[in-house]
């Protein structure tokens, strides 16, 4: 009889297999998630607004007509917080403006916590944020002709011209650091005039912010930096808090939390604009709750405006992934939402996402360049991303506002959509467009009809005013404004059915049949800074030659 | 070209056949109705349908004639399984997958299976493909993102594509030969299994007892052990 064979082989797989196994139990076992607590009330937090606030605070509310301080500005109350911790969980940063905390709890401490008299709700909250970056396939050289683009695409000169660099205006820039900020030359000015007032590390719970991801050095550069003289952005006289709010790319876990905290922060240190290029997608929320309501970061930017800060997010870069649509806290009604173009095309650039919110309001609102020069860790390099475009029309906002700073924030946002170069012309990669300076320094401005609709019998078309007509060199590629021709088709009810950019390539620029439409539907054009509508029911007007 | 760049393709050139007599160059075209479908799946997909793999060894009583050597007789599996929920403590669902039994032969004197000769080491190899329902009961309904802790059971059936006697012997040369014999008229095709698995997440421990017979009764073998147990690990984010 022969023995059995060792079990050499099998057992040595099944020894890897199972410490694989046993590793994957171990994790699971020693799960804890992170959870939003929010309480029913603040019983007993007490607050005095001239010890907490910055005297900017102080003034900018009085001066926007806004309670100095209401029950949102109270702390979260103590004793609550101390309820909280005697369950085991760890607590993590709280907010005031949504009376909540987060908490790392095990399952049982979390029921524990929902049974606490004075917890009204608790909501998981592990999610990914997503730095609004997009990273080239083949790295670019620095480009000078788009380093002046970047500004010049939003008549950047004209404020330079009138002084307006943002001076007196203090915008809060969130990011994942800001390596590069206390020594590139790049931003020499702003350390030379002291114009970064205060830092925040709220990851690491610290005052020193110039580590980490290089991103926020980037962003900063587009809304303040200085490269040769050259301005990259046009806010160089604002003054700057800036916040470390996320975990580097590599680091999955970053959360909502520092984003709420750092916005309170902000709002503490009299910031008067939010600029913020990250973004929130499908690793907690379904793409239908992108409603402005549901995310913490959309209540706490909502919660931003109320409090008088212009608060400007990167749409996202989805437009090509699945998700496809913006991000949060971008679907909040307040925020200023911003997409990218393509500076060669100077319309939609593909990976810049796409609205409407979720409950159909208009998103991106306005868009910027998605392609720039920026500060890197070491020099300036080109980089991808609606991460960019919202430091541009940050810088742009500042300028604006110190030019009106009679003007709320929100009549801030207002004209500010008013001075898109598609305006009132509006779609969902481009809302009003690109923000124009011009609008600013000249509100009497007038534009002449550059196009007209022509009915003939069963066809419309769209015929270009001989002024407007194409010509082949103004139509050259590079970054300079180009003649495109946007339209979209409404239906009865106001609701976009599609929307369109064409290359004004000749005279007679569209051409459509009545049949393809339905009574109640409405074309859009705008052109050359012109835009006007053509209803449907007009085509009751028989062989009318011209309708403009 | 990705799905979502080849369908704004088609509809570009569908737009060009509809609306313009002119040969215009149109640098965007959204269409809301095909291009805004919001999706229906959140970040709990992954634990909807999700690949697995799994690791066994066979337990159960051997019998005279068919010894076996435990330890060194195992299962392998790797499939693909999903979960239709009907409520947050009862699911159900399928799972389809490549299993692989080995089951290492004794070889002493009263050996049967599958012949009465001794060689140096002897194994039958199983390679099946299995198609299985399951019911699903969890045990912790306010689980969230995860798998959670639950409780498995259910039926399968396999087809045995391939059932491989594998010897191996030393010549008098002192050379070695090993030999695959395959389409052996002894075993059946087709089987069928009852599972139960309890499950910690993405890992579960599983066992698993065979109704039918593997060798067909024509032969009158002893029957190879029914039950086998080990661990499922899904491999699902």
């Amino acid at each position: 009889m022969k023995k059995h064979q060792p079990p050499s082989r099998y057992l040595f797989a099944g020894g890897l297999f199972l410490l694989c196994l046993l590793t994957s139990l171990a994790s699971f076992s020693g799960t804890q998630e992170k959870y939003w607590v929010t309480f029913k009330d603040k019983n007993g937090s007490v607050f005095n607004p001239e010890a907490y606030f910055d005297a900017r605070t102080i003034l900018q509310r009085k001066q926007l007509n806004i309670a100095i301080a209401d029950s949102t500005d109270f702390p979260v109350s103590g004793n609550y917080l101390s309820l909280i911790e005697k369950t085991g969980a760890k607590l993590s940063w709280s907010s005031r403006w949504l009376n909540g905390v987060a908490v790392i709890a095990s399952p049982e401490q979390k029921e524990n916590i929902r049974k606490l008299p004075c917890v009204l709700d608790v909501e998981q909250m592990s999610l990914n944020a997503t730095i609004s970056e997009v990273k080239p396939k083949t790295p670019e050289k620095e480009n000078i002709d788009l380093l002046r683009f970047q500004t010049s695409r939003m008549q950047g000169d004209l404020f330079k011209k009138e002084k307006l660099d943002g001076t007196g205006i203090r915008i809060a820039v969130f990011d994942a650091g800001f390596p590069g900020v206390d020594k590139s030359p790049v931003f020499k000015k702003l350390r030379d005039e002291k114009k970064i007032v205060a830092t925040y590390d709220f990851v690491s719970k610290k005052e020193f912010v110039y580590g980490h991801h290089w991103h926020g050095c980037a962003t900063l550069s587009c809304i303040a930096g200085i490269a040769d003289s050259l301005n990259m952005g046009l806010a160089t006289g604002a003054e700057f808090l800036l916040a470390r709010t996320e975990y580097a790319l590599r680091e999955p876990a970053s959360e909502e939390e520092y984003w709420l905290a750092a916005a309170e922060w902000a709002d503490q240190h009299g910031a008067n604009i939010i600029s913020s290029s990250l973004g929130y997608t499908n690793k907690r929320y379904f793409s239908n709750e992108m409603n402005g309501r549901k995310s913490l970061v959309a209540r706490a930017a909502t919660i931003a405006a109320q409090k008088g800060i212009l608060v400007v997010n990167a749409a996202g870069n989805e437009g090509q992934e699945d998700w496809h649509i913006i991000d949060t806290p971008a679907d909040a009604d307040s925020v200023l939402a911003i997409g990218g173009v393509d500076p060669e095309r100077d319309l939609h650039i593909y990976f810049s996402s796409y609205g409407p919110s979720s409950d159909g309001k208009m998103k991106p609102n306005l868009c910027a360049s998605g392609k720039a020069v920026v500060a890197g860790k070491k020099g300036l390099k080109t980089s991808f991303g609606t991460s960019f475009s919202t430091p541009l029309v940050a810088g742009f906002a500042a300028c604006a506002w110190q030019s009106h700073r009679e003007w709320t924030n929100m009549d801030l946002f207002a004209e500010l959509q008013k001075s898109g170069h598609l305006y009132p012309y509006f779609d969902y990669v481009h809302g009003y467009g690109i923000p124009q300076a011009s609008y600013f320094l000249d509100k009497n401005k007038t534009v002449d009809p550059t196009f007209d609709f022509v009915i003939v019998n069963n066809e419309i078309k769209v015929i270009l005013r001989e002024k407007y007509s194409y010509t082949a060199d103004e139509n050259a590629m590079g970054y300079s404004a180009r003649r495109n021709l946007f339209y979209k088709v409404e239906d009865q009810f106001g609701r976009m059915v599609s929307y369109n950019v064409l290359l004004a390539e000749e005279k007679e620029v569209l051409h459509f049949l009545a049949e393809d439409f339905r009574e109640g539907d409405a074309i859009t054009v705008h052109f050359e800074g012109y835009t006007s509508s053509l209803d449907f029911p007009k085509l009751d007007i028989p062989d009318d030659p011209i309708q403009k | 070209m990705n799905s979502r760049a080849g369908k704004l393709s088609a509809i570009v050139v569908l737009f060009f056949m509809m609306t313009s007599l002119h040969a215009q160059t149109v640098l965007l075209h959204v269409d809301r109705a095909t291009d805004s479908i919001p999706s229906k799946h959140g970040q709990n997909m992954p634990r909807y349908i999700y690949p697995f793999i799994k690791l066994g060894w066979v337990l159960g009583p051997d019998e005279k004639g068919a010894r076996i050597s435990y330890g060194n007789s195992i299962d392998f599996a790797f499939g693909i399984k999903k979960k239709y929920k009907v409520g947050s403590i009862y699911s159900f669902g399928w799972e389809a997958q490549l299993d692989y039994q080995v089951f290492k032969m004794v070889q002493d004197s009263g050996k049967i299976v599958p012949n009465p000769i001794q060689n140096k080491t002897e194994r039958l190899d199983f390679s099946a493909l299995r198609i299985g329902f399951f019911n699903r009961f969890n045990l912790d309904p306010d689980r969230g993102n995860t798998l959670g802790t639950f409780v498995d059971i259910g039926v399968s059936g396999e087809w045995n594509y391939t059932v491989r006697n594998i010897i191996k012997n030393d010549l008098l040369n002192g050379s070695k030969v090993s030999s695959a014999i395959k389409n052996q008229p002894y075993y059946t095709d087709l089987n069928a299994y009852g599972e139960l698995r309890f499950g910690l997440g993405r890992l579960a421990f599983y066992g698993t007892y065979r109704f039918t017979d593997l060798f067909r009764p024509r032969f009158n073998f002893p029957e190879l052990p029914r039950l086998i147990a080990g661990f499922e690990l899904s491999l699902g984010n």
